[in-house]
């Protein structure tokens, strides 16, 4: 198995490594896969590890990348009008990242206090996104990782590969990267990545449709006679 | 040599003939009370080349307009699929007789025809129909011998110019708005008439029930009065808008979000600052907890200064107004409806106190003598002084010579859009506080003038700070803002831009104590109704009607009952009505290939015009291609018509 076999494999699955290299940037990935896996079986009482400090080259794959700076509903109009741009909502207030043909494009924003109409739907992604990443290790382990710096990488595919590296911090289940202390290698699960939008929407979708019930259950005990 | 000029409003051709005529023309009667002749010399037609005798008159906007056939293709006359290609007629009203006889009488012994319609695509086409009817009256005038100046504003070397240099009539915009008006009357029609028949009985039988209900005082409509749904190209876009809006409140579920704020103390002068984290907010818990964690482990109750900025910032002086921001601020700053705005701007111009309020241009021309304009609304003479108005020592300031004011006359910004037509909106001259005009006129004219001052003004100067701190590499910053010289802010109250708290005195690389690091949470709100400014933007932006008829557009979906509006403290907010849901919800449930409740048909037909302007494609083959595409929309909506009815049910049920 060479290093294009780890990053375009399941992680979880048996990788029989060579017993020879032929690069450093191979060798250092063979390393992290054959370090011992983070917290392993220790998985229940992850959220109480705080501040802990990497000691060794982990390798990962991604399962799961959400922008968590724009809230759920704002993506979900997003890749709704991707997906079926003629059905879009109309009246829209936040920006825009939707790239469909021309002809379905539309002026969603209009800032009531500026004169200079050219600038309108300010579609440039903000540097300052924060993503939230699902990471599986070897062992099957699901951990979150946060970025603090923009990690150039964040629109990658699913089921890509990442080495984080010696000194990142740990804490409450979630790794906190910087481009520094995380190397990205690529990769991609096909089977993640078919229908990922309509994937992503039917999450989205869910995760309101369960925000909703919450507030409606906590409506209705509120309303409920104390007795 | 006789010229016969017509323009597309008397306004204009009493401008144009007064600078034409060196202020010797003699005006008569037309036959059209609001029409007038003037008669005049003029020398320097190219066409001509000697004094010409010159009859200017004018038009009062379309000569005529295109309908079916009544008797054989009235309402009930004939199966609707028909007209989709029944056969049309130019028919004139009263007024529109008046004035094409008029012109038909002027044109018998002219040796020229020259118009001055407006220069866009509509005056291109009224032009036309002038043309139809002068050749009426003189068969010897042929396209030869019709000429067409091109001219954007009023301001006497341009008109003169215009008068020196005419061109032709541009045939391929005649053609585009022939489209336009074709397809807007068969789809409208053939559509008005298919909802009326599915769903008039219905919507009639339940607005009489809620007229029983609140003993006549519902706003569905009176009891005899003939229940109209229409379609309208326009219309349904614009009811689509309001319907998207009503629709994201109604599903809206609130979303927890988390941020971190630090803030410090400065006890020397109990003075305390709030820094916001860069990040603004994040919608996940336990990446905001994560990130607290790690500064409060690593940096503590320490943060270091990293950035320190103080520039200088203007707040911009107003672009010149347009029919779109007139009717927008309008709605925003004197909650005046559109209809209401543009109405009273139009009697103001009739009234000679404004410049004509239909333009999309935000650009004045350099050579307009604007300051003479600024003079007037000064009103220097002192024997005036108790007819001032309430900003005319504005006005006077702003073009005196006094030293201790950095806040003097300037030409006005250029916006982006030149109608070619007509410039901003202005005033023409001062308002006397006994001038006859009813208070909303009085509001309006104020807002156009203070805006005119606004414009012609200097920018706001300020003074922005910005101090960031970083917290363990968690950036927050706080911002200050110290107004210097509040210049055109004077003269236009609705703009606000105020003096903010002082920030604390710190020095870059400079360590300070937080004096409290928390980690807060929020949740996200509804968006608001639908606004009537909101809608007009909008509209604007994304194609839907035109300055001049945004607002009717508004006005006839009101009318029909698609959506209402209500005031809610300040604002009017408009809400769909059951009806205009249902049509919405009723078409999307048809499933049509376009929408009609979206843009996008709307704006691909005026992609279609402008290659018919650009002779790209033709009128027969748009036309073809259009109403074939109506034609499916129509029989399928035809066979859906439960569909239609089934949804309007339901959410009469569910909603009332």
């Amino acid at each position: 198995m060479s290093l294009s076999g780890i990053i375009s494999q399941d992680i979880t699955q048996q990788i029989d490594l060579p017993t020879t290299t032929t690069s450093a940037r191979e060798a250092s990935v063979f390393k992290a896969y054959q370090n011992d896996p983070w917290l392993h079986g220790t998985a229940q009482n992850v959220i109480d590890q705080k501040m802990l400090e990497v000691d060794r080259d982990l390798l990962f794959q991604i399962l799961m990348i959400e922008n968590v700076s724009k809230s759920k509903q704002t993506q979900y109009d997003d890749l709704k009008a991707k997906i079926d741009p003629k059905n879009q909502k109309v009246d829209r207030l936040k920006d825009s990242n939707v790239k469909g043909p021309k002809r379905y494009q539309m002026v969603t924003q209009v800032n009531m206090e500026d004169d200079n109409l050219s600038q309108r739907n300010n579609n440039v992604l903000n540097d300052k996104s924060v993503f939230k990443l699902a990471i599986q290790s070897k062992a099957g382990d699901i951990f979150f990782a946060v970025n603090t710096t923009p990690l150039p990488w964040s629109s990658c595919m699913l089921g890509s590969k990442i080495t984080i590296k010696p000194g990142t911090i740990f804490n409450r289940g979630m790794f906190i990267l910087k481009e520094s202390n995380v190397t990205f290698l690529g990769g991609i699960n096909r089977t993640w990545n078919e229908n990922k939008d309509y994937k992503m929407c039917d999450y989205f979708e869910a995760k309101l449709d369960q925000y909703k019930s919450t507030i409606n259950n906590n409506t209705r005990k509120r309303r409920a006679p104390a007795t | 040599m006789k010229v016969l000029c017509v323009a597309e409003k008397n306004s204009i051709a009493k401008s144009v003939s007064q600078i034409l005529g060196g202020g010797r023309s003699t005006s008569r009667a037309s036959g059209y009370t609001y029409v007038k002749n003037y008669d005049f010399n003029f020398y320097g037609f190219p066409f001509a080349n000697r004094e010409c005798q010159v009859t200017m008159t004018s038009v009062a906007g379309h000569l005529s307009s295109l309908d079916f056939d009544n008797s054989q293709y009235g309402w009930g006359k004939c199966n609707i699929f028909e007209l989709f290609d029944a056969p049309l007629s130019e028919l004139m009203d009263k007024n529109q007789q008046k004035i094409a006889e008029n012109i038909k009488r002027e044109a018998r012994n002219a040796d020229y025809l020259m118009i001055w319609t407006d220069c866009d695509r509509e005056g291109e086409y009224i032009g036309w129909e002038v043309f139809q009817a002068a050749q009426k009256g003189n068969r010897r005038l042929t396209d030869g011998l019709v000429y067409r100046a091109i001219f954007s504003h009023l301001e006497r070397s341009h008109i003169l110019n215009a008068a020196k240099n005419p061109g032709k009539l541009d045939m391929r915009s005649v053609s585009a708005v022939g489209t336009r008006i074709e397809l807007d009357l068969r789809t409208g029609v053939s559509f008005t008439r298919l909802l009326t028949g599915t769903m008039g009985k219905k919507v009639q039988e339940a607005n009489n029930i809620s007229n029983d209900r609140s003993n006549g005082n519902s706003r569905a409509g009176n009891k005899n009065e003939k229940v109209i749904i229409s379609y309208g190209p326009c219309q349904f876009p614009t009811l689509g808008f309001v319907v998207d809006r009503y629709e994201r409140i109604k599903h809206f579920t609130p979303e927890e979000f988390w941020y971190i704020q630090l803030q410090l103390n400065d006890e020397a002068n109990g003075l305390s600052t709030t820094f916001q984290w860069d990040r603004g907010h994040l919608f996940d818990r336990l990446s905001v907890l994560a990130l607290y964690e790690n500064s409060l482990e690593f940096a503590g109750n320490k943060a270091k200064v990293i950035d320190l900025q103080s520039k200088p910032t203007s707040k911009y002086r107003p672009l010149p107004l347009t029919t779109v921001e007139l009717q927008k601020n309008c709605a925003r700053y004197l909650r005046l409806n559109a209809k209401q705005s543009l109405a009273a701007a139009e009697k103001l111009y009739q009234k000679g106190f404004l410049s004509y309020p239909r333009t999309e241009t935000d650009i004045f021309p350099a050579t307009m003598d604007l300051r003479s304009l600024v003079e007037k609304q000064a009103q220097l003479d002192e024997s005036t002084n108790s007819n001032k108005t309430a900003w005319a020592s504005y006005a006077a300031n702003l073009i005196s010579e006094n030293p201790e004011t950095n806040n003097r006359f300037k030409f006005p910004r250029s916006g982006s859009h030149d109608d070619k037509a007509h410039p901003p909106i202005h005033p023409i001259t001062s308002l006397a506080p006994n001038a006859q005009i009813d208070s909303i006129e009085r509001r309006v004219y104020e807002y156009v003038a203070r805006h005119f001052l606004a414009c012609c003004s200097e920018d706001a100067k300020g003074q922005t700070s910005t101090l960031t701190l970083d917290w363990a590499e968690e950036k927050f910053t706080a911002s200050g803002l110290v107004v210097l010289e509040r210049n055109f802010l004077d003269v236009y109250p609705w703009a606000k831009w105020e003096t903010t708290k002082q920030l604390p005195r710190l020095e870059i690389n400079q360590e300070c104590e937080i004096s409290k690091a928390e980690m807060r949470s929020g949740s996200t709100s509804p968006p608001k109704p639908m606004t009537e400014s909101e809608l007009i933007m909008l509209m604007d932006a994304n194609g839907i009607g035109t300055d001049a008829t945004i607002a009717e557009h508004i006005e006839k979906i009101k009318a029909r009952n698609y959506i209402r509006s209500e005031k809610s403290g300040k604002e009017t907010n408009l809400h769909p009505t059951v009806l205009g849901i249902a049509l919405v919800h009723g078409f999307e449930a048809i499933g049509l290939e376009d929408s009609f409740a979206k843009p996008f048909q709307r704006r691909e037909m005026e992609e279609d015009l402008k290659k018919i302007c650009q002779g790209e494609l033709t009128k027969r083959e748009v036309l073809a291609d259009i109403i074939e595409k109506y034609r499916g929309y129509w029989t399928k909506t035809n066979q859906s018509k439960n569909t239609l009815l089934e949804v309007y049910e339901r959410l009469r049920t569910r909603i009332s």
